[in-house]
């Protein structure tokens, strides 16, 4: 089956695919990294820019800050939901689910023009805060707006990865923790909660990566005074052509992207063992 | 294309043709394990030959590179004369059934089955009729509309070996097909299984690691081990005749006394000499293995452990004239060390000086009066006592 | 229900606390899109349909949604071709290259938005792809693809590898075994890859943000654009349009379901 010719089809196959991703995509993003190591001058020069401009470190300190905290809070709301989700029958779960898919599917940009509606000034928040006592809270155009508005669009990719995590554990693993004595709390804390443990990482990257890379909820709710690393990539290229210094920050968020991957992906992998072995297959 | 040509000319399914034939054939896998060490083999036409092993012996390789789903290192393999050895599998014109059966789950059960008939130049009356013909064979009529979901195992086991046998293939392939029924399904389709083979005359090729299958159901069985076949024979022969300490173990349970060889036909065992067939090796380290239902109580031993084989008689204990043990040529004491009822009979588990155990089967008709801890001696016929090579210790234990 | 399955009523009240984020902020766009007045207020003042008129008759939204359709559709049908073949070739190679290859598809899944946009942005400019269909198509299909090639690679992994030696083996060439066994084994994932692959192009708004012009914008593009300048409720209508059909989307397989062991097979 693995002949020659049988590997030729196969690369005959992927090799379209391939080409238009590696020209299209990979190159100019290679292309993007290789200019902030090459203009003005070869060297590090970019690199030394952006560590030594106050507001650069300023926006990707704020920028990481805001991408921490909005993986917490929905790490804080999926686990719980996730785990209700596993917990009931089919019926609950495909309604739970539906309410997580239809934000997942929906658009991007109408889940922040709702956002915009929600958080403008005299708003339906704003009320529900002045009603609490809280006046003059500002939320449009503020970094809690835009984290608020962060955290309810990355729900879903929280939700999801936990709720498969956690419709795969055994759940009489929990039956036979209890029959040896353990409390319900201490049957989670041991039994349960490990075994989630690469949903929670897998869920966790995803949205910490998804949020350092976002553009459109910051730009639109939040204010150029605050902005996110994303708005100043966009400012250096839309507005001053700076290419250089665009690609320079690129590679930064490139580079905490694959670390993050490769520790969770490892990390998932330590904690799975014998979840995908290869070798010579002979069963008979 | 080619498969019409290949196919046009088929015999009536009575018809006994069809052989495989391998010669040295070796697979090498990438991992650089072996998984094949130099096979030779025929199968004759009509046959119905077994591949037993445990798993990881070589037999599943075996019949992929016969399928054509593995390409073998070296070697050559022949179907019905012809050599196959570069075909693919579309072109070897074979049956295969498949472990799980690999029914294509969007199909009915008559699109499965029509499936292998394309392509072979039939009308679309033959083709219907051929479906019609081979539903009735494996007992299916009027579930041909049903998707393989809708069927129990042990219809889509049919369902596979219908459409295996649908176009006519000289030769069917088996992997482990009975592996995934429950127990009183497998004897129920071992059954049909015989019958169909007798019916449709073409060789049959079966993987298996259960012994009871293969006795049950072969012609022949090939023994694999290790990659390398150890052993052919006809049940009976690989049963009575076992040619190695591995084959004895692997197929039905065995008593083994391991000793060195005296001579031909005499085991030294401890202090005493057993006797038995005289056609094996006559020195160095062998054992004698005896079949449980070959072993005999011919008596109890004394206290001090002493045989006393006359003296049991007079206690009442066994009386070995009774269970027609008197001509017992070799006698063993052991100690019982467990009883199991099993119906037909019942089992003894005993212990042998040497610190062996081994097994008695004891008719239930009289039954012997023993109990858990008894010392007793147990006697064979030289006739059911076969000489094996014993294998070198670092060797055995791998 | 046990131990071990009783959900406490603490646990239940977050749960429902959680609906109503995921799903109420999707909403408020709902009253908004009939709105009388040009305003954003909510709940509005008084009831209309004209920002629904609106949407469908002024040609700065029509031409807008008429563009991402097509761009949408077109890209849809490459990365559903390129995708499928590209997953079918990895399957089928298996091992450290076709890790490696796997890898460079997905990519422009697990690069930052932005970063993706820029990148493609500072290059296309140079092949003159900005501005015009081309570049859309070409940016939108290398950021769609990376979802065809892991739905049907799922696909592929949990189909029962001895189908296709059954059909081998029945006599049937890679030809007829690929139409008449893999593919229809493996359509439920390339139908979900090719619903991903549209939905990510229809709602692309940053790489497009780059690419376009006031000559040619995608609907998303358009609507970035409204809520920028101006207070148009059309937007809201728009939202209220996509956000029905995305739940007749997420609903369809719950009502066209037909095989419910599903789940039974997988565990």
């Amino acid at each position: 089956m693995s002949s020659a010719r049988s590997r030729g089809w196969a690369v005959l196959l992927l090799l379209p695919a391939l080409v238009v991703v590696l020209v299209f995509f990979v190159y100019p993003v290679f292309a993007l990294s290789a200019r902030s190591f090459l203009e003005p001058t070869p060297g590090f020069s970019q690199y030394v820019d952006l560590v030594t401009n106050e507001t650069t470190v300023t926006i990707l300190v704020r920028t990481l800050v805001v991408a921490l905290l909005v993986t917490v809070v929905t790490l804080l709301l999926a686990y719980p939901y996730a785990y209700l989700m596993s917990l009931f029958g089919p019926g609950m779960r495909t309604f739970l689910l539906f309410l997580v898919l239809l934000p997942f599917w929906s658009s991007l940009m109408a889940r922040t023009f709702a956002w915009i509606v929600l958080l403008q000034p005299s708003g339906p928040v704003a009320g529900f805060l002045g009603f609490l006592g809280l006046d003059g809270v500002k939320l449009l155009g503020s970094q809690l707006g835009v984290t608020i508005a962060m955290t309810q669009v990355l729900l879903p990719f929280m939700v999801l990865p936990l709720f498969n995590t956690m419709t795969g554990i055994d759940r009489r693993l929990l039956s036979a923790a209890h029959s040896m004595g353990a409390s319900r709390f201490r049957a989670f804390r041991t039994v349960y909660l490990p075994l989630s443990v690469p949903g929670v990482a897998a869920g966790s990257v995803l949205v910490f990566i998804l949020s350092l890379g976002f553009w459109v909820t910051p730009r639109l709710i939040g204010s150029p005074q605050q902005s996110l690393v994303g708005q100043l990539i966009e400012t250096k290229v839309g507005k001053l052509l700076d290419f250089p210094g665009a690609g320079a920050i690129s590679v930064v968020l490139l580079v905490i992207t694959v670390v993050l991957l490769l520790a969770v992906g490892g990390g998932v992998r330590a904690l799975v063992p014998g979840a995908k072995t290869d070798g010579g297959r002979d069963d008979g | 294309m080619t498969d019409r040509s290949a196919t046009a000319a088929q015999p009536a399914p009575t018809t006994r043709t069809g052989g495989v034939r391998l010669d040295r054939v070796t697979k090498r896998f990438r991992s650089g394990t072996i998984g094949v060490d130099d096979v030779s083999l025929t199968v004759e036409p009509g046959e119905f030959v077994t591949f037993l092993g445990p798993s990881g012996s070589g037999k599943t390789t075996t019949l992929n590179t016969i399928a054509g789903f593995a390409k073998p290192s070296s070697g050559r393999i022949e179907i019905a004369g012809a050599d196959v050895t570069a075909l693919p599998p579309s072109k070897r014109n074979l049956g295969v059934v498949f472990q799980n059966y690999a029914l294509f789950p969007h199909m009915t059960v008559r699109e499965n089955i029509a499936f292998g008939l394309h392509g072979r130049g039939l009308s679309k009356a033959e083709i219907g009729a051929r479906i019609e013909e081979s539903l009735a064979m494996v007992r299916l009529d009027g579930l041909g509309d049903r998707t393989p979901k809708q069927i129990s195992g042990g219809q889509q086991q049919r369902v596979a070996l219908a459409r295996a046998l649908v176009y006519r293939p000289p030769v069917l392939l088996m992997d482990e097909p009975l592996g995934a029924l429950d127990k009183a399904l497998r004897d129920r389709m071992q059954v049909e299984i015989s019958r169909i083979h007798r019916e449709v005359g073409t060789t049959f090729l079966f993987v298996t690691h259960d012994q009871g299958e293969a006795l049950g159901l072969s012609d022949r069985i090939v023994l694999f081990d290790r990659g390398r076949v150890v052993q052919v024979g006809t049940p009976a022969e690989l049963y009575e005749r076992p040619a190695s300490l591995f084959a004895a173990e692997f197929l039905g349970e065995s008593n083994v006394f391991r000793g060195e060889l005296a001579g031909p036909g005499a085991l030294r065992f401890g202090e005493q000499t057993l006797r038995c067939m005289g056609d094996g090796p006559a020195s160095g380290s062998a054992a004698v293995v005896v079949r449980p239902e070959r072993l005999r109580l011919v008596g109890t031993a004394d206290a001090s452990g002493r045989a006393d084989a006359s003296g049991g008689a007079a206690r009442g204990a066994i009386d070995p004239a009774a269970r027609g043990a008197a001509g017992a040529e070799n006698r063993v004491e052991a100690r019982v060390v467990n009883i199991a009822y099993f119906g037909a009979f019942r089992r003894v588990t005993l212990r042998y000086a040497d610190g062996s155990s081994g097994l008695l089967h004891d008719g239930v008709d009289a039954p012997a009066p023993i109990a858990l801890g008894d010392p007793v001696v147990v006697g064979w016929d030289a006739e059911h006592a076969v000489v094996v090579p014993v294998p070198a210790p670092a060797e055995h234990a791998a | 229900m046990d131990e071990t399955t009783r959900a406490g009523w603490g646990l239940r009240l977050w749960a429902i606390l959680v609906a109503v984020l995921l799903v109420a902020p999707l909403l408020v766009v709902v009253p908004i899109s009939f709105a009388e007045k040009r305003s954003f207020k909510f709940p509005p003042d008084g009831l209309s349909v004209d920002w629904y008129v609106n949407l469908f008759t002024d040609q700065r939204w029509t031409s807008a949604i008429g563009t991402s359709i097509l761009v949408g559709v077109l890209v849809t049908l490459i990365c559903t071709v390129l995708g499928t073949a590209a997953a079918l070739g990895i399957h089928r190679l298996g091992g450290r290259v076709a890790a490696l290859v796997t890898g460079v598809l997905v990519a422009p899944m697990i690069v930052p938005g932005i970063v993706s946009a820029v990148a493609i942005y500072s290059v296309y400019l140079r092949w003159q792809l900005t501005g015009n269909l081309l570049g859309f198509l070409l940016a939108h299909t290398v950021l769609a693809i990376p979802f065809v090639i892991v739905t049907v690679t799922s696909s592929l992994s949990t189909t029962d590898p001895m189908l296709e030696r059954a059909a081998a083996s029945l006599g049937a060439g890679p030809w007829r075994t690929f139409v008449r066994v893999t593919l229809p084994a493996i359509a439920p994932g390339v139908g979900a890859g090719a619903l991903f692959a549209f939905v990510t192009s229809f709602d692309e708004v940053v790489a497009a943000s780059f690419l376009q012009s006031p000559a040619i914008r995608t609907l998303p593009i358009e609507m970035f654009v409204s809520v920028t300048n101006e207070v148009d409720p059309t937007i809201a209508a728009v939202s209220t349009v996509i956000l029905a059909l995305t739940t007749a989307i997420v609903l369809l397989p719950a009502f066209t379901r037909r095989r419910p062991s599903q789940k039974a097979s997988s565990s």
